[in-house]
C-alpha cells in the first residue's frame, strides 16, 4: 500500500506486511464477553498493528463512534435484524470521513440467513468459528483490498449449505425441502441410532449444535420426531437403508 | 480475597464458536497467569476433561459428570446471553456474562482449592 494523504496507511518495505501506522478498528458486538475480550486481544497480541479506537454494543453508538473516531475498519456483528444492520452500515459509511472498511462477523450457519448477510454489501464477512488470527488476516486484507472485491471467510460447510437447492433456497425444483449437507450428515447418524451426544462427538461439534440442526430441520420436513424424520428421509431417498447399515458397525 | 496457599487452577475452555474460545482463554491467561488454561472443541470436551482433570469447565453444555466434579460455567450458544454458573455450591444465571464474571468464578475456584490445601 502506498502512502497518500494524512490518515492513510503506509506499509514499509522492510517490514513486509506491517503498517507504519496502526489500523484504527472500531468493534460493534452485543456480546460483552466477546467484545471486551477481542478488544483486549487486539490491544495485546496485535498491538503493533491495530489500535481499537472504540467498542460498542449498539448500532446507533457504532455510527456515532465511526463519525467521531474515523476508524479504518469497523468490525460489526449482525443478528437477524438485517434491515437494521444495513442501515447501520450505510450510516457508518456516510457519516465517517475515513470511509471505513466494514467487516461483518456472524454466528449464523443457516443458508438463507447467510445469503442475506452476504447481501449487506460489506467489504468482508467472517464467521465466528474462525480464529482470531484469521479475523486479523481479514482485517489486513480488507485494508489492502482496493475496488469492489469482497472477502469471505465462512466454514466450507456453510458455503455448501448456501448452495443447496436449485434456487439456493433449500428446495428442489418441485418445492420439496432439501436438507443442508450438515443436516443430512446428522440425520444419517440419527438413522444409525446415535444419540445426540455421540453424534456431537463423532462430528466434533457441540451437542447443542446437533440439537439446533435437528430443530431447524424438523419443521422444514414437517416432522416432530427422530423416527419420523428418518422415515421421511428414506421416502425422499436422501439416503438408503444400505447407507444406514453400512456404518452400523462403526457406531 | 487472595488465598495464602498458592494453587494452580486448571480451566478447560470448550466453547463454540472458536473465536470466543480463543478470546476467553487469552483473557484468563492474561488475568490469572498462574492458572493452566486448556482449550478443546466441544466434541473433544469429555476426552480432554478426562486427561486434564479441570477444576473449572467452561462449555456450551457441561456434561453431568463434570458438573459433579467441580466448578462449571455453561454458556449456551443459542444466543449466548444467559449463562449458568455453578461455583462453591451455589448456582446462578447471568445475562450477558462479562470477562470479569468469569474471572471471578476462577477466583472462587482458587479460594476453594487453597482452602482444601490448607486443611
Amino acid at each position: 500500500m502506498k502512502s497518500t494523504n494524512d490518515g492513510s496507511m503506509v506499509k514499509t518495505q522492510s517490514m513486509g506486511r506491517r503498517w507504519q501506522r496502526q489500523v484504527k478498528v472500531l468493534l460493534a458486538d452485543d456480546h460483552t464477553m466477546f467484545r471486551e475480550g477481542l478488544a483486549g486481544m487486539l490491544a495485546s497480541s496485535y498491538a503493533d498493528e491495530v489500535e481499537v479506537v472504540g467498542k460498542t454494543d449498539t448500532g446507533e453508538e457504532a455510527v456515532a463512534l465511526a463519525r467521531e473516531k474515523n476508524p479504518d475498519v469497523v468490525i460489526m456483528q449482525v443478528d437477524k435484524t438485517l434491515r437494521k444492520a444495513r442501515d447501520t452500515l450505510k450510516q457508518i459509511r456516510e457519516g465517517s470521513s475515513s470511509s471505513p472498511k466494514v467487516i461483518i462477523l456472524t454466528m449464523f450457519e443457516e443458508p438463507l440467513i447467510l445469503r442475506e448477510i452476504l447481501d449487506l454489501t460489506a467489504n468482508a464477512y467472517i464467521h465466528k468459528s474462525a480464529s482470531v488470527a484469521e479475523l486479523f488476516a481479514i482485517v489486513r486484507a480488507a485494508v489492502d483490498t482496493q475496488g469492489e472485491h469482497v472477502l469471505v471467510a465462512l466454514p466450507q460447510g456453510a458455503l455448501e449449505l448456501s448452495e443447496e437447492g436449485e434456487d439456493g433456497s433449500g428446495e428442489d425444483a418441485s418445492g420439496r425441502v432439501l436438507p443442508g449437507k450438515r443436516e443430512l450428515e446428522i440425520l444419517l447418524l440419527v438413522a444409525r441410532g446415535m444419540r445426540n451426544r455421540k453424534i456431537a462427538s463423532h462430528l466434533d461439534i457441540s451437542e447443542a449444535t446437533v440439537k439446533r440442526h435437528l430443530a431447524n430441520l424438523y419443521p422444514k420436513m414437517g416432522v416432530t420426531s427422530r423416527g419420523e424424520a428418518v422415515r421421511k428421509a428414506l421416502e425422499n431417498e436422501w439416503f438408503t437403508f444400505r447407507e444406514i447399515e453400512a456404518a452400523i458397525e462403526e457406531v | 480475597m487472595t488465598p495464602e496457599v498458592e494453587v494452580v487452577v486448571r480451566v478447560l475452555v470448550a466453547i463454540e464458536p472458536k473465536m470466543y474460545r480463543e478470546v476467553l482463554a487469552l483473557h484468563i491467561r492474561q488475568q490469572r497467569p498462574q492458572s493452566e488454561v486448556v482449550l478443546a472443541s466441544p466434541g473433544k470436551l469429555e476426552a480432554t476433561a478426562e486427561r486434564t482433570k479441570p477444576h473449572l469447565t467452561i462449555a456450551n453444555e457441561v456434561p453431568p459428570m463434570l458438573k459433579e466434579r467441580g466448578f462449571w460455567v455453561e454458556v449456551p450458544n443459542d444466543g449466548w446471553l444467559d449463562t449458568h454458573i455453578s461455583a462453591d455450591g451455589y448456582s446462578t444465571t447471568l445475562h450477558d456474562v462479562s470477562l470479569e464474571d468469569l474471572v471471578a468464578v476462577m477466583d472462587k475456584a482458587e479460594e476453594e482449592l487453597a482452602y482444601y490445601e490448607e486443611h
